[in-house]
């Protein structure tokens, strides 16, 4: 069977766009900040810089140049480097990272209906009535947010962010790279006006001095260590096979390592150029931060913006633009990195497959959008769907794209040599890569994922299993449920995958013998 | 482990509450080191009030320090030891600061500018804007220079 052209980015300032507005998400914006407050602000970098060097940047290289050597997906370019078991590693990646589109997307939704609330309704009072919750009762952002999240219409918002990222990866790179073209420049530049909304503000540029002060005790606490190589982890979208997708629409002949010092150092400059707007934000209103993306994003910031003298409206749709933007710039590489994964493995047709992954994608969305109270309460989640992403999200995001990333390095380290990748990244290298990389892959940052994951499970049981304590009215065992599903479509998931992977295979060759022995 | 989307609002934190009383400063924003009149609101002998702080709450760097009962006016000095985001709070000793009374949170200036602070944010700045920019030359001079040699060829460039 001939194959068709592969697809190739037209310039390589699309490619970079695209993988660092990939990078780029709602994490960069509000989690960074929750994070560097949390772990004593300024001495926070110390750790945050030495994970970027030691683990995010030789990931991304590894990454980059496993796509780019296979100019294939995500499965099929680990089963190319490690043979059938790096194929289940790929399918493993590409099925987690299936689940986060899917809740991602929702909080997409969310945001969207946060951005048409900012020009008027979030600003005002709300009684939330499924809740039977008064007027003032709540911050206005938390209100608005629960009451949207009550009600259905959620849903409509949820379809409208999938149509936007279907269209966007119809046409391929052509339309990705349409998109961040104008969205991560636009990002970049709103992202400046914010902070000099920020540092204009009374005591503004204070923010700036408690972002930066360190307190240098907290060098010696293991668990801001591991926070910061977490965070490095998470924002350079590791894990989730999208950068080894992106780079195998890239010509034969770039050069990776460059690549990767790019996207990784635009992703941080962008991280660190978002804690000044934030930071300022927090101590001009005296706002304590939350470690957690979504109350950040729905409620502290929007919070400040509610408290600004003039232009509330203008810098809420401004922040929740930059937000949106960010979140689809993310989403639209997830949606790539999956259907790529499908297209190269089977040779299915690009639009059929879009198709298919966004049906299921968008069922999936709708029940993590599903307004049903179950904690009428409040003292959880509230409702399903939200108490359906805090399940789902704990476990693709604690633990399945570490054990993707450590599973990665563990096969294309010891399986597939780390020393043929690095000779494939050197091809065309501006920088020569030493063979300290090898070790890197091969034990370091295996070591390092592997100690944050045991780390996490040991918690897990004293703590108990995860959400054992979430409030879900009559759905009691709904943790161990999630927890069931979630293991079913990652893992069992990727062995059929995997096994019609293998059949697929087998089935071309036969072929393949038969047309060989008829032309004979 | 971080949890990185962790959606567990414990809404109840974040919902206003009914308090009896108001703390009110007399600078909004008070300096690191310098004292600052903080006034109960009603002013309430008989409840027999202290005041704490709690320095950056919720970072692993939080720390709580005792101020002291109010005065008979309902007031009290409080110099801020450290400089940042701060919760006041005022409680009643008697069952152990177990009930918050009143809070609020307060945002309190540096006296100066820290130089650790100064130079973290310069060389962090520096080093990934930096790391950036040059990185992002490397990427597009490499892509210059194919196209320069795609022409000397006649080949249109990737």
């Amino acid at each position: 069977m001939a194959e068709a052209a592969r697809d190739q980015w037209k310039s390589k300032i699309g490619f970079i766009l695209a993988a660092s507005g990939s990078a780029i998400g709602l994490g960069n914006i509000v989690f960074f900040s929750a994070n560097a407050y949390r772990f004593g602000a300024g001495a926070f970098y110390i750790p945050y810089l030495i994970a970027l060097v030691l683990l995010g940047i030789p990931v991304m290289m590894m990454e980059l140049g496993l796509g780019h050597r296979a100019q294939r997906g995500f499965p099929e370019a680990m089963y190319q480097s490690a043979g059938v078991k790096g194929e289940w590693v790929g399918w493993f990646g590409l099925l987690n990272a299936s689940v986060i589109t899917m809740y991602y997307i929702t909080i997409l939704g969310w945001v969207l209906g946060m951005l048409i609330g900012a020009f008027g309704s979030l600003w005002q009072p709300t009684a939330v009535s499924a809740f039977g919750i008064e007027k003032g009762v709540l911050s206005n952002s938390m209100a608005h947010f629960f009451d949207m999240v009550s009600r259905g219409d959620t849903m409509v918002y949820v379809l409208i962010v999938w149509i936007l990222n279907v269209s966007a990866v119809w046409w391929g790179t052509k339309s990705i790279e349409g998109l961040v073209k104008v969205c991560v420049p636009l990002m970049w530049l709103f992202m400046f006006i914010l902070i000099l909304r920020g540092i204009t503000l009374p005591n503004g540029t204070q923010g700036l001095l408690l972002l930066f002060a360190p307190n240098f005790e907290v060098m010696k606490d293991p668990e801001v260590w591991q926070g910061a190589f977490s965070q490095i982890f998470f924002t350079l979208s590791l894990g989730f096979g999208i950068m080894a997708t992106y780079a195998s629409y890239l010509p034969r002949k770039s050069d990776q390592p460059t690549n990767a010092l790019t996207i990784s150092f635009l992703n941080c400059a962008f991280e660190y150029a978002a804690g000044i707007a934030i930071f300022s934000l927090l101590f001009c209103f005296a706002i304590v931060p939350r470690a957690s993306t979504l109350s950040m994003t729905f409620f502290v910031i929007p919070e400040g913006i509610g408290a600004f003298p003039v232009g509330t409206a203008l810098f809420g749709v401004l922040f929740f633009t930059l937000l949106l933007m960010a979140g689809i710039t993310s989403s639209v590489s997830l949606i790539e990195a999956v259907g790529a994964g499908i297209i190269d493995k089977f040779g299915f047709s690009r639009r059929k497959t879009l198709l298919v992954v966004s049906v299921i994608g968008a069922a999936g969305s709708c029940c993590f959008a599903i307004p049903t109270v179950i904690d009428p309460a409040l003292r959880s989640n509230g409702t399903l769907g939200l108490s359906l992403l805090d399940l789902f999200d704990h476990w693709a995001f604690s633990y399945g794209l570490l054990t993707c990333g450590f599973l990665e390095c563990i096969f294309i380290g010891w399986v597939g040599g780390a020393h043929k990748l690095r000779a494939s990244l050197n091809e065309h290298s501006r920088l020569r890569i030493g063979p300290i990389w090898d070790w890197m892959i091969k034990i370091v940052i295996p070591l390092v994922i592997l100690l944050v994951l045991v780390n996490s499970l040991r918690q897990e049981f004293r703590n108990g299993l995860y959400g054992s304590a979430l409030e879900t009215g009559r759905l009691a065992n709904l943790h161990v449920l999630v927890l069931a599903l979630y293991l079913a479509f990652t893992i069992g998931g990727a062995f059929v995958l995997t096994g019609a992977g293998v059949y697929h295979r087998r089935r071309r060759r036969r072929a393949a013998i038969l047309l060989d022995e008829e032309k004979r | 482990m971080t949890r990185v989307f962790s959606t567990i609002f414990a809404v109840l934190l974040f919902a206003r509450p009914v308090a009896a009383f108001d703390l009110v400063l007399e600078v909004p924003t008070p300096t690191e080191g310098s004292d600052v009149k903080v006034l109960l609101d009603p002013a309430d002998s008989e409840a027999a009030l202290h005041l704490a702080a709690i320095y950056r709450p919720g970072s692993r760097t939080e720390k709580r320090e005792e101020i002291g009962p109010f005065g008979p006016g309902g007031e009290i000095v409080w110099r801020p030891s450290h400089a940042g985001i701060t919760r006041l709070l005022a409680h009643d000793p008697a069952d152990g600061g177990a009930t918050e009374r009143a809070t609020r949170n307060v945002a309190v200036r540096f006296r100066h500018p820290p130089p650790g602070g100064i130079l973290i944010f310069l060389f962090a700045g520096g080093f990934l804007f930096g790391g950036a920019i040059l990185a992002m030359r490397w990427a597009l001079a490499g892509e210059a220079s194919a196209a320069r040699r795609a022409k000397r060829r006649g080949a249109p460039s990737t």
